[in-house]
């Protein structure tokens, strides 16, 4: 039961921080290598609010995730944006560049040492002698899902979302029709940015912080990606849940150091059979 | 005096092996467009299999099962081999499909082998990995002498690689990678099977990076798995974009110019609490250089010179 748990815990961070990623890949049309970080730096910000002002971990949360919205579209901003109508493994590249100065960063001003929120453990429900998920666990898919419901209804009953769905279609055209691409870039990278914040903020809170971390979740970021059909944004929610539980429960049957091959093999049978993912880019 | 040179020489070593990494980089991306995080698990592979075709039988604590207890060369040869035979797998999915996809596949193939490495200790010997690597010619060169020589042999076979590259550059292989590279449905149109091409250019590039990991545990004298991080792709790749993609000077001269900074950072940082700093630094900074590279100098140091196409042959009319 408690690996179910971890298993949907997981599958919500990946949900979150992939979701962004995808949305990237889909408008964009490149993969953000640097997208990983993001949940560092979510994970880290959230760390200063905590730590060392002393707020409680719900604001620190919010603010946290503000902040890495803003220095996500500025990382944008300063290194993609330029490089816009470059070939998109030329820009995936620049975007490790970017990736290795954030960790760069992030290692100088808190040190390579592990860190953790000043969080205490909370104790899980129980019903009779099963025991089922902490508070701060349901309360953690709670947020997931609050901002996935969030996403659906700003993409599909909205004019931003409306005009996001029609750039991820045909951005040329979206253009030419007069919506304003500029300004729905810089939605894009906010929502996207925001998300993989609190993906870190999530992680901080069930693991511990380190610089590699965005590093670390990239990779099953990119699986999850892969999984759900590179681009499509519910192929990757879909996907991510299945990584998730997969991940975790598969602990019960093999050692959990063959977790990550799992994944990876599934990659390579997913890609065999079915190219295009779970669902097809829509 | 003595300690200059040796330290000049195994920097001249270390150099050799990357420089053949950004060969194979270069053979993959610059010629054909594929771009691979994979060199450092290739490597990996390569440098494993040397290890284990080349070793003895377990002494201690070790806990490996297989040896083979072959001569050095057989070793070198076998790491070519079953680093092929593993891009072949990773290739059958990958290469007929989108590039990013290769991208992800390859970067979680380097990942997810360093972490069998550590794993699989009736393989490998886990995270002790096998020290003692049997070197080529070690018995003829006896003491630090040994250092000079190595030096010298990987540099014959980055010039042997180096020269082959070349030649293959100006081949009409090369010219239709470029070709693929530059625009893929024309290619095809012409009738070139893009598929077939992709492939022999990637299986060929992972059996340099296996040959380079060989290599790599000669220079180290062991083989462990925490050698074989992606740093090692990275720092591949960015001496390819400074040095100049699609061309094999610039991918030689970006791993010097490279490898000469990180080793002169490496030889600064003296005093212990300085070097975590100066690590986050180099980070910060290889992340800006392959920044402001691709922003403002996409071509690199040395820009690509594509090989004119051959001249067509004259056919003399009879009068």
């Amino acid at each position: 039961m408690q690996y179910a748990v971890y298993g949907l815990l997981m599958g919500c961070i990946l949900l979150l921080a992939t979701v962004g990623f995808s949305m990237i890949r889909r408008v964009e049309g490149f993969l953000n290598i640097a997208h990983g970080q993001m949940l560092a730096v979510g994970a880290y910000s959230c760390y200063v609010f905590n730590n060392l002002l002393g707020w409680g971990i719900v604001p620190s949360a919010i603010a946290a995730v503000l902040l890495t919205a803003i220095l996500g579209y500025l990382v944008a901003y300063t290194v993609f944006f330029p490089l816009t109508g470059k070939p998109p493994l030329l820009i995936a590249i620049a975007s490790t560049g970017a990736s290795y100065v954030i960790q760069g960063l992030i290692e100088l001003i808190f040190g390579p040492n592990v860190k953790q929120y000043k969080f205490p453990p909370m104790r899980a429900i129980k019903i009779g002698d099963l025991s089922l998920a902490g508070p701060d666990q349901i309360a953690m898919v709670v947020a997931a899902a609050i901002t996935v419901l969030f996403l659906h209804f700003l993409l599909t009953r909205t004019e931003t979302g409306k005009a996001i769905r029609a750039m991820a279609a045909n951005f040329n055209l979206a253009r030419i029709r007069g919506i304003n691409t500029p300004r729905m870039r810089v939605y894009i990278w906010l929502i996207a940015s925001a998300m993989g914040g609190l993906a870190g903020v999530m992680i901080g809170l069930i693991s511990r912080l380190a610089p590699f971390m965005g590093f670390e979740y990239i990779m099953l970021i990119m699986i999850v990606a892969i999984l759900g059909g590179l681009g499509s944004i519910y192929g990757a929610m879909v996907a991510a849940l299945i990584i998730g539980l997969i991940t975790q429960m598969s602990v019960m049957v093999i050692p959990p150091q063959y977790s990550q091959l799992l994944a990876f093999a599934l990659i390579i049978v997913v890609l065999l059979i079915r190219p295009q993912g779970i669902f097809k880019e829509a | 005096m003595t300690n200059i040179l040796l330290f000049l020489a195994s920097v001249l070593a270390l150099m050799g092996i990357y420089a053949l990494l950004t060969l194979a980089v270069n053979l993959h991306y610059g010629y054909a467009g594929l771009l691979s995080f994979g060199i450092v698990g290739f490597a990996a592979v390569g440098a494993y299999t040397y290890a284990i075709v080349t070793r003895g039988a377990p002494v201690g604590e070790d806990v490996y099962l297989f040896y083979f207890n072959q001569p050095w060369w057989v070793g070198f040869l076998a790491a070519g081999l079953v680093t092929t035979l593993f891009a072949f797998i990773i290739g059958l999915p990958t290469l007929r499909v989108e590039g990013d996809y290769l991208l992800i596949v390859t970067f979680a193939f380097a990942e997810v082998i360093q972490d069998l490495l550590s794993n699989e200790g009736w393989l490998t010997n886990g995270t002790r990995g096998f020290i003692n690597i049997q070197m080529p010619f070690r018995e003829l060169m006896p003491g630090r002498n040994y250092t000079f020589f190595l030096a010298f042999l990987i540099i014959v076979i980055v010039a042997i690689v180096y020269l082959f590259s070349q030649r293959l550059g100006t081949s009409p292989f090369g010219r239709t990678l470029r070709a693929i590279r530059d625009n893929e449905p024309a290619t095809l149109a012409v009738g070139k099977s893009v598929y077939s091409f992709k492939m022999r250019t990637f299986l060929l590039g992972a059996a340099i990076c296996g040959f380079a990991g060989a290599m790599y545990t000669w220079y180290m004298t062991l083989a462990m798995p925490s050698i074989f991080g992606m740093s090692v792709s990275f720092t591949a790749w960015i001496a390819l974009i400074v040095g100049g993609q699609g061309n094999n000077k610039g991918a030689i001269v970006g791993t010097v110019v490279l490898l000469g900074v990180q080793q002169a950072i490496k030889f600064i940082s003296l005093t212990p609490n300085m070097a975590p700093i100066i690590s986050s630094i180099q980070l910060i900074l290889e992340g800006l250089v392959l920044i402001v590279i691709l922003r403002f100098w996409p071509r690199g140091l040395i820009p690509e010179n594509s090989p004119k196409p051959p001249k067509p042959a004259v056919v003399k009319e009879a009068v």
